[in-house]
């Protein structure tokens, strides 16, 4: 039979273990670039969490300690009454992050998708729809590049800014719009030549010249593509999913609870890059060039490349090829490889030599 | 025993000289404070690594620790079943920070706690154990500071706690197994 003696040094225990146990979650976020247990932004200022994680654990104890004094000096609930006190509280100050830290960063995201939506136009591309963005005053047919998001995360104020971008670099650019029911296999492969045939259609655009990049399962897909449409000259694919993604806390490194919860979840998407299977068409780009871009920090994709190239026993092995170029962005991690600078200079630099 | 009493003696005069000094004592020697610093430490290992194979490692130690930390007062009931030993203060004048505790002196219920969890941490992380060692090792000098304990309850209850955390890291195989279906599940909700 639980006996806690005083129930006010009882509630003050409580209280003290679960406001210091979201201190140390502070700490663990900074430390490990957790966004999904930060309650602040602390990708830029780790400080900010080791100062949030001090305040908290040294002010509540500072406080249950002030106030019980007398009572801590009695005696008072046995190790099991405090062990079980310890452990509500830590994991009420576990929900309690989650759902905070989700909170903040739905405010963000939400603050983001109200961003202006500046796009040329909406084009129907087979099943799918996109966005397409022209220069103001073509004068002669220019290159095009194709834009393929992952069907998960999409960010409409990145890609925005990405696709005025290129087209400021002088080319066409179409926005694949993700949309759940269009992500399915078969049907995503006829998606890229419905776009490549709309794109070479355009009077501003040369047939000749036509690209494409994509992100995470985005990449996955104009990789199989590409190698079997021989109108893509070239191909970007940022952090694909060449390999099984990451699970556990790893997932909360970019995203938080819940939108990581339904991404490991989704069986869907397992199922889809296991058909795309884009790490065995990769090889069949050649000799068509194929940029590869991963994130020194992307956790949700657990084979990173490494500088050097992926060694004999890796299952990357068969991109160790003259056309392939792996590359690595420091710095950067999955969903934010897109905003990166070094990632876009990449970008542009290889959509200028080979287009 | 001569020995156990001149440490004793030797630890206890530092109490009742200087009020800081006096309530610092208090502060490491009572139930709350540094229990709560090793639960906490646990709490953040459990979530800590840089990779999923040291976090993993880590998630073992955490299960460990509290494993450790459970067979260890299962050994200190044991004992007190067997053997009861007054406090220090039963029988001789000492200055007394806390309250009177009834239960047997030997082994140290404290010293138990502190270092089960402290070595069960340290079988798997050399510099996580050694942090959590300094908790320990203040709580239990602080309650030879403080009256309620002998040095050789202290040293007693080290030994309990460190062969318990042995005991589960090093020869029960079968909790691996039961360690590695947790951390799968917990994984599959995010939470390892």
């Amino acid at each position: 039979m639980l006996y806690f003696v005083y129930t006010e040094l009882a509630l003050g225990y409580l209280f003290f273990s679960f406001v210091s146990a979201l201190g140390i979650l502070q700490f663990v976020a900074a430390r490990y670039r957790l966004a999904g247990l930060a309650l602040l932004d602390y990708s830029e200022r780790r400080t900010w969490g080791y100062a949030l994680g001090t305040l908290f654990v040294l002010g509540s104890g500072m406080w249950f300690f002030a106030s019980q004094w007398p009572r801590i000096l009695t005696p008072g609930p046995a190790g099991a009454e405090l062990g079980l006190l310890f452990g509500v509280a830590a994991v009420c100050a576990l929900a309690a992050t989650l759902v905070l830290a989700a909170l903040r960063q739905r405010t963000r995201q939400v603050a983001a998708t109200q961003m202006p939506d500046d796009s040329d136009q909406t084009v129907a591309i087979g099943r799918a729809t996109g966005r397409l963005y022209v220069p103001a005053n073509p004068t002669a047919p220019m290159p095009a590049l194709c834009l393929v998001p992952g069907p998960d995360g999409f960010d409409q104020a990145s890609w925005n800014t990405l696709a005025r971008q290129i087209v400021e670099q002088g080319m066409v650019v179409l926005l694949v719009i993700p949309e759940r029911e269009s992500y399915t296999y078969p049907e995503i492969l006829a998606t890229l030549p419905a776009a490549t045939s709309l794109l070479s259609k355009r009077p501003e655009v040369d047939p000749e010249r036509i690209g494409a990049l994509g992100h995470d399962l985005g990449g996955d897909l104009v990789i199989r593509a590409a190698s079997a449409d021989k109108q893509l000259k070239t191909v970007v694919a940022l952090a694909p999913i060449l390999d099984q993604s990451a699970l556990g806390v790893d997932l909360m490194s970019e995203m938080p609870y819940p939108q990581a919860l339904r991404w490991a979840c989704n069986r869907q998407r397992a199922k889809l890059q296991n058909e795309l299977n884009a790490l065995e068409y990769a090889a069949k780009i050649a000799p068509r060039p194929l940029l590869l871009l991963y994130g020194t920090e992307d956790r949700m994709v657990p084979h990173a490349l490494p500088e050097e190239g992926p060694a004999e026993d890796s299952l990357l092995h068969p991109l160790n090829q003259d056309s392939i170029t792996l590359q690595v962005v420091p710095g950067a991690g999955h969903l934010n490889l897109l905003d990166h600078p070094v990632t876009l200079h990449a970008v542009f630099q290889w959509f200028g030599e080979h287009l | 025993m001569a020995i156990d009493w001149t440490l004793f003696r030797l630890c206890n005069s530092v109490a009742g000289r200087s009020l800081v000094l006096d309530n610092l004592i208090r502060l490491l020697m009572n139930d709350y404070a540094v229990a709560t610093v090793l639960s906490l430490l646990l709490f953040a290992l459990w979530f800590s690594g840089k990779s999923p194979t040291v976090r993993e490692r880590n998630q073992r130690a955490v299960l460990t620790a509290l494993t450790s930390l459970l067979l260890g007062n299962l050994m200190v009931k044991a004992i007190n079943l067997v053997y009861y030993r007054p406090r220090p203060f039963a029988f001789n004048e000492v200055t007394l920070l806390f309250y009177y505790p009834s239960d047997s002196s030997f082994p140290s219920n404290a010293a138990v706690v502190g270092f089960s969890m402290a070595t069960a941490v340290w079988l798997f992380d050399r510099k996580m154990g050694l942090v959590m060692y300094v908790p320990a090792s203040l709580l239990a000098l602080s309650r030879i500071c403080g009256g309620v304990h002998y040095p050789s309850d202290i040293l007693g209850g080290i030994l309990v706690g460190v062969f318990a955390a042995y005991l589960v890291a090093r020869r029960s195989h079968f909790l691996d197994r039961l360690w590695t279906v947790i951390i799968q599940q917990m994984r599959r909700f995010l939470l390892a």
